[in-house]
Parts: structure tokens; C-alpha cells; sequence
């Protein structure tokens, strides 16, 4: 049995009036990759939000690796290790590429050494190897893929726990998918939690352990997702198109 | 007009015109540092120059401090207001918009302004240049030493400006925030520190450019609004936001007061920065230059 890295319990989120988020509960497994998949507005965004500190939840706990970190601001939360890729990349489109990747690092400079950040920007040119040499370009003028994958070295840079991903599939072509996809694996072979949020649920299920399905806010099937792929059901509402 | 020949007048007029373009070109950079992180344009700008001047009169000619240590507590003691203006004014806002923390700096412009005729009172203050010398003869016109140090340490400011945002951490953070502040935030850059920073930064340019300019235009208390002004037509002129096209135009909007000045009259010549303010809103509002330090958005 893993042990939860993240555990989400009752979480609520409002935008005014409007109920995103009704009483969601999900957890990751340590070392485990989860997706949550679903329609345009069932509120996978608002739920990666949530954990992130970018939107308050009104009520329930998250807690990470058992301790609680609901309410805390953003900065906190990176600090303690569960960094986001957020949805449409959101670079900083006119700064270069390694300043973008640096940045991601920037709550580790006071406490690590250069040496140190340098060698972890090393590894994702290991990683993403077209981005050493883009690394001077301006990160705006990249192809989608590639600043995907800017997006997700920079949250890499801050040496996450657990890495979070909002459609990262979003706007690119199914080859370029399929890699960002297997980083994604090899990320977590090397020991990142992973939460990966997906309306592309064919390339999400395949590489996720368990998944749950969102619905107008609610969490409306959970499972394994091996499971999920053949579930009649399933495969009628999110999986049709493919 | 008679013994001045036509040549050593323009010279003249250049020079001041530059003189005074730096100054302007610093507060329309000052502008831009706080634009570009908070949209919000600080008309709070140009107490910072009487600020500055004023300060170092005191330590310099009154205390007796050496003028170069004066300069830098002046330097310092102005970013310090800067800070305390985001302290009190911009931060406390509940639910900021735009719109009201503008109008909080100019809430803020007018206490400064008071503040400082209640510190200092109504009368210019001088200061002396920061190296005795006998003003160069070029072409004809006589330049003051002086002119020297102003065109010489905005240049130097300028481009120290260019390095700290191209290379340190904390100017790469402080474009980040400008470029995307909700995924600055998620790499734990505090978007309220950036701004705090700005506006000690920008305080710092304007302090500068009113201690270097004090020993030739003297300094009194009520200058900061024209300052604002001319500075705000600079900024407007080279493109909100564009730190290449404030610097240049504030030499421009100097350049033209000057000429004004010498070739119609000196009646005209705070009329010359609200016409080109006017001129370019209605005709090429985005500037000169174009966009911003970042590029488009
Ligand atoms: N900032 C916001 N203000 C108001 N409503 C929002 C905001 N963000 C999202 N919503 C609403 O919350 C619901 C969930 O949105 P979101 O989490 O973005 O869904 P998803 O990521 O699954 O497409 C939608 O109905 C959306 O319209
Ligand atoms: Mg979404």
C-alpha cells in the first residue's frame, strides 16, 4: 500500500454565487500518477486551483504528505513542493526561454548555490533537449509543444513533490502529445506525484493509475484506470471521439 | 542677438535641452518601472525629484555632509518614501482597481507637495555643483560642468536600469510579474514585492535626477506637478512603457521646451509638453516607439 501524498477532502469553491466545486474529495498516491478527466467547465481547473493555492476553497481540507495546506498563499505552497503547469502554458511569453526555466527556481535561490540551479536547468535539457537550444529565444515566439515544455521545466525547476498538470495536451498535435505524455511517465518513474488534469481522457487514462471523472463539479466515477478505459459508459461520454 | 552668432545659440539650446531632457526622461522611466508591474501611472513621480533636490540641500549646504555621501542618503532616504507610499497608499486599498490607486498617488502628490513646503517653505534652494569647474566653451556657447554630471550619470542610469532588468534575479522577477503576474505567482514571486520594489526604484530615479539637477535649476517645493507632467509626456511619447522610447523622448519633449524657449519665447514652453501630450493621444496614442519594454502584449 502507498501512503497519500495528497489528500483532498470536501472541497468546495465558489465564484461568487456560482458553486464550481461541489464537495470533491481525491487523493494521490505517493509516487503515483492520477487523472481527472471531463468536459469543458466540470471544474478540473478550478480543483488544481484549489490544491495551488490560487483560489480559497470555502470548505473541506487538503493536506500534503499529512499536513495541512489549505488556505496557505501560492509562494507556501510551491515552497512545500506541489507546483502547477497551468492550463494554456502561461510563459512568461517575452522573456527567453532559461529566464523562464530560472524563474521557476526563483524561491531557491536564496537557500541553493548557482551551481545548484544551474545543474537542475542540466536536467531539463536532459529532458527537453530542443530547449538548450532555444534557450536564448523569446518564449512566446516557441511552437505550442515547445512551450508546453518550458511550462513544465519551469514548475520542474522548483523541484516539486508533486507536479500537476492542466491540460497540457491542449492545442497540440497527437505526436507532440504523445511526448509530452511520456515525459510525463518518465517524471514519474524518477519519483514525482503526478496529477494530471485532461480533456484528451484516452491519453490521460493510459498513463494515470486511478482517475476520477468530473462532472459540473462533482466527482461522478472514480477507478482505476485501466478500468475506466473499457467502461462502456465511459468510453460512450469521453473516449467516443477517438 | 546681437554678438551671439546663430551657431553657438542652437548649442546652447541643445545642451539645455538636454539637460533638462534627462531629467524628464527620468521621471518618464520612473513612470514606466511602476506602469509596467501595476498599470497604474504614479502621479506621484515628480515630488520625487523635489524630493531628492531637497533632501540633499539640506544635508549638503546645511549639514555639511560631503556631497557625495548626501547624494546617496538623498538617493536612499527618497526610495524610502517611495516605499512607504506603497505602504500607506496603494497596498491598504480594499479591492484596488486601477483606477483608484491613481488616484491614490495623486491623493499622495499633494501631501508630498505639502509636506515639503511645510519642511522647507516657499524659497528655492541651491546646492553646489558636484565638482568646481569653469564652465567649456563649445562652439561658442558657454556649458555649465554641471550639464556633464546630468548627462552622464542618466546615461550610466539607464544602462545600469538595462542591466538589472536583463541580468539579476530581481529584475527578471519584476518582468515576470509585468508579464504574466498570475504565473509569477506560481513560482512564488510575490507580485506585492515587485511592486514595492518599483516604486522604490522609480523613487530612486526620480531622487537622482533632482539631486543632479539642483545645483544648475535650483529647487523648491511646488516643482513635482510640472515635473509629473513633462515626465508623463515623455513616457506617453515613447510608448507607455517603453523604457528605450521615455529616455528618448524625454530628451525630445527637453530638446523642444528649449528651442521654444529660445526661438519664440519662454511663455511657451510649459505649453510644449501638453501639446505633444495631447498631440500624441490623438494621433498615435500608443507612442512613438510603439509598445513596451516586453514587447506586445
Ligand atoms: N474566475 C472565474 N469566475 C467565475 N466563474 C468561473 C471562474 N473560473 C471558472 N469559473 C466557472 O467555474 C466552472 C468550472 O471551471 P473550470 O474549473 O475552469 O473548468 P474546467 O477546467 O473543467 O474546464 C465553470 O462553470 C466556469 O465557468
Ligand atoms: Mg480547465
Amino acid at each position: 500500500m502507498k501512503s497519500p501524498i495528497l489528500e483532498a477532502e470536501n472541497i468546495q469553491v465558489f465564484y461568487g454565487a456560482v458553486r464550481a466545486l461541489k464537495h470533491v474529495s481525491f487523493h494521490v498516491d505517493q509516487g503515483r500518477i492520477i487523472s481527472v478527466i471531463g468536459a469543458n467547465g466540470a471544474g478540473k481547473s478550478t480543483l488544481l486551483k484549489a490544491v495551488a493555492g490560487v483560489v480559497p476553497p470555502a470548505e473541506g481540507h487538503i493536506r500534503f504528505e499529512g499536513q495541512s495546506i489549505k488556505g496557505l498563499s501560492a509562494t507556501a505552497i510551491v515552497k512545500k513542493g506541489v507546483s502547477l503547469v497551468p492550463e494554456g502554458r502561461q510563459l512568461f511569453t517575452s522573456l527567453s526561454v532559461v529566464d523562464n526555466l530560472t524563474l521557476g527556481a526563483y524561491l531557491h535561490y536564496r537557500r541553493k548555490g548557482r551551481e545548484e540551479i544551474a545543474s537542475h536547468l542540466g536536467e531539463m535539457y536532459t529532458l527537453f533537449p530542443i530547449l538548450k537550444q532555444r534557450a536564448a529565444q523569446i518564449a512566446g515566439t516557441l511552437s505550442g509543444g515547445e512551450q508546453q515544455m518550458v511550462s513544465i521545466g519551469r514548475a520542474l525547476m522548483s523541484q516539486p513533490k508533486l507536479l500537476m498538470l492542466d491540460e497540457p495536451s491542449m492545442g497540440l498535435a497527437p505526436l507532440v502529445i504523445a511526448e509530452i505524455m511520456q515525459t510525463i511517465v518518465r517524471l514519474n518513474r524518477e519519483g514525482t506525484s503526478v496529477a494530471l488534469v485532461e480533456q484528451n481522457a484516452r491519453a490521460a487514462l493510459r498513463i494515470s493509475r486511478y482517475a476520477y471523472v468530473l462532472e459540473n463539479g462533482r466527482v461522478v466515477r472514480e477507478g482505476k484506470s485501466g478500468e475506466l478505459l473499457t467502461d462502456p459508459a465511459i468510453i460512450g461520454d469521453y473516449l467516443g471521439e477517438a | 542677438m546681437d554678438s551671439i552668432s546663430l551657431g553657438s545659440q542652437v548649442v546652447q539650446y541643445i545642451f539645455t535641452g538636454l539637460t533638462v531632457g534627462a531629467i524628464y526622461a527620468l521621471v518618464a522611466l520612473g513612470f514606466n518601472i511602476i506602469y509596467n508591474v501595476t498599470e497604474v501611472i504614479n502621479f506621484a513621480q515628480g515630488e520625487f525629484v523635489v524630493w531628492g533636490g531637497l533632501i540633499l540641500a539640506v544635508l549638503a549646504e546645511s549639514l555639511g555632509i560631503p556631497l557625495f555621501f548626501s547624494f546617496f542618503i538623498s538617493v536612499g532616504l527618497v526610495s524610502l518614501v517611495g516605499t512607504v507610499i506603497y505602504w500607506t497608499g496603494i497596498r491598504p486599498l480594499r479591492q484596488p482597481t486601477i483606477l483608484t490607486m491613481i488616484m491614490a498617488t495623486i491623493a499622495i502628490s499633494i501631501i508630498l507637495k505639502g509636506l515639503a513646503m511645510f519642511i522647507w517653505g516657499k524659497d528655492p534652494y541651491a546646492v553646489q555643483p558636484f565638482v568646481e569647474a569653469p564652465p567649456v566653451t563649445l562652439w561658442g556657447a558657454y556649458i555649465q560642468a554641471q550639464t556633464f554630471w546630468v548627462l552622464g550619470i542618466s546615461v550610466a542610469l539607464v544602462v545600469a536600469l538595462t542591466l538589472f532588468y536583463q541580468h539579476t534575479l530581481t529584475g527578471k522577477a519584476m518582468r515576470a510579474c509585468a508579464d504574466n503576474p498570475g504565473a509569477a505567482g506560481l513560482v512564488g514571486i510575490s507580485s506585492g514585492r515587485m511592486i514595492l520594489f518599483s516604486f522604490a526604484l522609480s523613487a530612486a530615479l526620480g531622487a537622482v535626477g533632482g539631486a543632479i539637477i539642483t545645483p544648475i535649476t535650483l529647487m523648491e517645493y511646488d516643482r513635482g506637478a510640472m515635473l509629473a507632467l513633462k515626465g508623463f509626456g515623455a513616457a506617453i511619447l515613447g510608448g507607455l512603457g517603453n523604457f528605450y522610447g521615455a529616455v528618448a523622448a524625454g530628451f525630445l519633449l527637453g530638446l523642444l521646451e528649449s528651442f521654444a524657449t529660445g526661438f519664440i519665447s519662454s511663455s511657451y514652453k510649459d505649453a510644449i509638453a501638453l501639446i505633444v501630450l495631447l498631440g500624441v493621444l490623438f494621433a498615435r496614442p500608443q507612442g512613438l516607439m510603439g509598445s513596451s519594454l516586453q514587447g506586445d502584449e
